[in-house]
């Protein structure tokens, strides 16, 4: 379970996460949506424990990031946007160490790392070095290497980029499965379809601030009455999220021409 | 050819804009490193000067000791240029192959260029230019004080300065355009970043082997006042080098002496050759460009079936793995990471090849310290300890200050993983201690041997080096930790970061305080070795402590701070 809690996050002068509280319940799958420079990777930052907040707390199963990082640590499975990796270890070296650093016995790592790789179709690949992964096939690495301490909490930042049709496939039914297990999800994306697809409860992050929150059907009928938490028309928020104020400016334009 | 003009605006703007967003630490950089460069110019010039002085007062001489005239000063003077020209012509060859990997074959902004409208060979002359200028830089910085110490010893007139140095110009268009057909074909057969990895373990090579034939010929004999015949004599034995008519370099050589002789005709023979080569090189290069470069380019990527499957965890990875036996669960996990990723990385162990380099130099130098009496040569053993530190502070600030920042983008696994930053930095502490205990411990044992010290030099000596290097290494992880660079493009760059550079500072001050507070306990000794001296026990132990002292809080402090750090620090 997340518990974050008037969390704001500066950058110098500039303010990327401002005041955010929010509580994800155990075995929720949570979507988190926001178009670029919205503070969705900050927020996730902080949740993973890479950042620390400005103020605000951010508590994962009862620990809170920062007086109690390390007990924290050992409930999440992080996956970062961009997988960067250490390119001179394969692919199995990389997990068990890992594993070691989440101090798993080899036995469980090779096991846990075997069927998730299996499952990726990563598995023939696994004693080559990572240099040679591709963008897809590393995401895929760090997917196994997020699962094999068996989080009960899993964040993740975009999970969808760079996977081929199969593997957001794998990924979707994952998730879904975890799910059923009682593990926590939180997912950044700025993919609607996903989100809509996959999440029971969605928020909105704009310029910092959750400007909506709530199940699909609640976010339709706060649409409906033409107004959101912010007092803007959850339509609007959609477009602004996905461009659609600028394109439907633009089709005006190109018309009138 | 116009497509030329907007890469040439994008390179010099991205020049410009370097210095104008200058920061505080590129700022220091730039002042520290143009000093340097500075007096390494005067010191090349001045070098040469003496050397180019020494032979004009040769050929003075020597008729007069031989009874006939004999122009043996300018036929040392050409045997000088042949090397040093045909040393800078492979030295450019080689650096324009490693350089132009890099600019031509695995330079990010190719995607952009080559899905541009525009033409290949514009892309392809415009990445000669770069590569040109990257890799010659550094020979133009070396070789124009030889060129004009020359001029200036001989005279050779207004002239000579700027045909000279568009003569060395034309020059270098050579060996850029052999270098980088060189790489094309590499290119054709194999991927490129172990091509690149390759290439860089060969220079390394190169540049220890250069290193270590300059210092066996010992130029510091050109310094004194007075040079012997016999020593100069020596000096080019050594450099004896075959005749090569037909090479740019011995052009650039024969060019040289001419214009020193007036012989403008001869000069400007040799100036057309140089040109017809340059023009006919480069134009080939461009021609070959067109034939093979975007299929080379194309196929440079790393293929996948390139490197053979690795063998998992075989017997002998789990022995080494298990030495470190006092490690806990998370540091033999980092230990076996590191250990994988520095020996699988040919541009870091590759560097123990300079390291070995360094060593056997230090050696010879101490066997060649002219001094014969005992009290000297114990002397020079005691402040051979801080020549010794230095060394280790040198190899620390390559290996020891840069172990965090080579985590680079991967520290995220770390940060995000339930690891306590104190097992983190004490098995970096660890991993790097005994290596260089070993190493600090051989140059000190082997130097005073050489030096035949006394057995109280030798064990004061012994002991003294154990604790500095415990304290440089703890200092090299510290202030790695406190001031790590993530964002480099090539590990030089860390060790040239400010952090490195206070690093270096705090490490030198450290040993010289040591060495100095060892200063009583050393003239206690000499003292008691006088009829009625005694040894003072008491004031020497104090000194002992203090000194231990300092080493304990040179040890601990930073690794302190270290592990703070990084518990606050942001990824």
């Amino acid at each position: 379970m997340i518990e974050i809690k008037n969390l704001s996050k500066d950058y110098g002068k500039i303010r990327a996460v401002n005041d955010l509280s929010l509580k994800v319940n155990n075995g929720e799958f949570f979507g988190f949506l926001g178009p670029n420079g919205a503070g969705k990777t900050t927020t996730i930052k902080m949740i993973a424990g890479l950042l620390k907040p400005t103020t605000g707390s951010v508590a994962v199963c009862g620990h809170d990031l920062v007086t109690n990082p390390l007990e924290a640590k050992r409930k999440i499975g992080y996956i970062p946007d961009r997988p960067y990796l250490y390119e001179r270890l394969t692919g199995r070296e990389f997990l068990e160490f890992v594993g070691r650093l989440y101090h798993l016995e080899p036995e469980h790592v090779e096991e846990v790392s075997r069927e998730y790789l299996e499952a990726f179709k990563l598995y023939d690949w696994v004693d080559e070095l990572v240099e040679s992964y591709s963008h897809g096939m590393r995401q895929k690495l760090i997917f196994t290497a997020a699962l094999i301490h068996d989080p009960e909490v899993i964040v993740v930042d975009e999970p969808m980029v760079g996977l081929d049709p199969m593997g957001v496939k794998i990924v979707k039914e994952l998730f879904r499965r975890l799910c059923d297990r009682g593990v926590t999800i939180f997912m950044s994306t700025h993919t609607l379809e996903i989100a809509e697809e996959m999440c029971e409860r969605i928020g909105i992050i704009l310029k910092g601030e959750l400007t909506a929150v709530g199940t699909k059907e609640e976010l339709r009928e706060m649409a409906a009455k033409g107004e959101s938490e912010s007092g803007m028309n959850l339509e609007t928020i959609f477009l602004k999220l996905t461009g659609g104020e600028e394109v439907s400016e633009l089709l005006k334009a190109l018309r009138s021409q | 050819m116009s497509g030329l003009s907007p890469l040439f605006y994008a390179y010099t703007r991205q020049f410009i804009n370097g210095f104008k967003w200058m920061n505080r630490e590129k700022l220091i950089k730039i002042l520290l490193f143009g000093t340097i460069g500075i007096a390494f110019i005067i010191g090349d010039f001045y070098f040469f000067y003496r050397i180019f002085t020494h032979l004009k007062v040769l050929l003075k001489t020597l008729p007069m000791k031989l009874g006939a005239f004999f122009d043996i000063g300018e036929m040392l003077v050409i045997q000088l240029f042949t090397v040093i020209n045909l040393t800078f012509f492979s030295m450019l060859l080689f650096s324009n192959v490693v350089v132009s990997l890099s600019t031509i074959y695995l330079s990010r902004d190719l995607y952009l260029l080559l899905s541009s409208p525009l033409r290949l060979t514009t892309i392809f002359i415009s990445k000669f230019f770069h590569t040109l200028l990257n890799s010659s830089y550094m020979v133009l910085i070396f070789g124009l004080p030889i060129y004009v110490a020359f001029g200036v010893v001989y005279d050779a007139g207004l002239y000579y300065y700027p045909l000279s140095f568009l003569m060395l110009l034309l020059f270098l268009f050579i060996p850029a355009g052999i270098g980088i057909i060189v790489t094309m074909l590499l290119m054709r057969f194999f991927p490129a970043k172990k091509t690149h990895q390759a290439l860089t373990f060969l220079g390394l090579i190169f540049a220890a082997g250069i290193v270590m034939f300059l210092r066996f010929m010992r130029p510091e004999r050109f310094f004194y006042q007075e040079v012997a015949d016999n020593v100069l004599y020596e000096f080019f034995e050594k450099l004896n080098v075959p005749d090569l008519p037909y090479m740019p370099s011995s052009w650039l050589t024969s060019s040289l002496l001419e214009l020193k002789n007036g012989l403008y005709s001869e000069f400007f023979t040799h100036l057309g050759y140089m040109a017809v080569a340059a023009v006919t090189v480069f134009g080939l290069t461009v021609f070959i460009a067109t034939r093979i470069y975007y299929m080379g380019w194309q196929g440079a990527k790393e293929t996948n079936n390139i490197r053979l499957a690795q063998k998992p965890n075989s017997k002998w990875t789990k022995i080494w793995t298990n030495i470190p036996f006092f490690f806990n669960k998370t540091q033999k996990g980092l230990f076996k990471k590191d250990v994988i990723v520095f020996f699988r990385d040919s541009t870091q162990w590759s560097q123990i090849f300079i390291l070995l380099a360094l060593i056997v130099i230090y050696l010879f130098n101490m066997k060649n310290i002219p001094i014969d009496t005992m009290t000297l040569k114990n002397l020079i053993s005691f402040l051979n300890l801080g020549l010794a530190g230095f060394i280790i502070a040198a190899v620390s600030i390559r290996f020891v200050f840069p172990t965090t920042s080579i985590e680079a983008g991967g520290i995220w696994i770390i940060a995000t993983a339930p690891v306590d930053y104190r097992s983190f930095i004490i098995e970096k502490f660890l991993l790097f201690l005994f290596p260089l205990l070993i190493i600090a411990e051989t140059l000190i044992y082997f130097s005073n041997v050489l030096l035949k010290v006394h057995t109280f030099f030798m064990t004061l000596s012994l002991v003294t080096m154990f604790f500095i290097t415990i304290a440089v290494t703890a200092l090299g992880v510290g202030m790695g930790a406190i001031y790590p660079k993530f964002d480099y493009k090539s590990s030089a760059e860390i060790s040239s970061s400010t952090g490195a550079i206070l690093y270096m500072i705090f490490s030198l001050v450290y040993i010289v305080v040591i060495i100095i507070l060892e200063v009583y306990p050393v003239y206690s000794y000499y003292f008691h070795e006088l009829p009625y001296g005694k040894f003072d026990v008491t004031g020497a132990g104090m000194f002992f402590v203090v000194a231990l002292l300092i080493t304990i809080a040179v040890t601990v402090i930073p690794l302190k701070l270290g592990i703070k750090s990084l518990r606050e620090m942001e990824f």
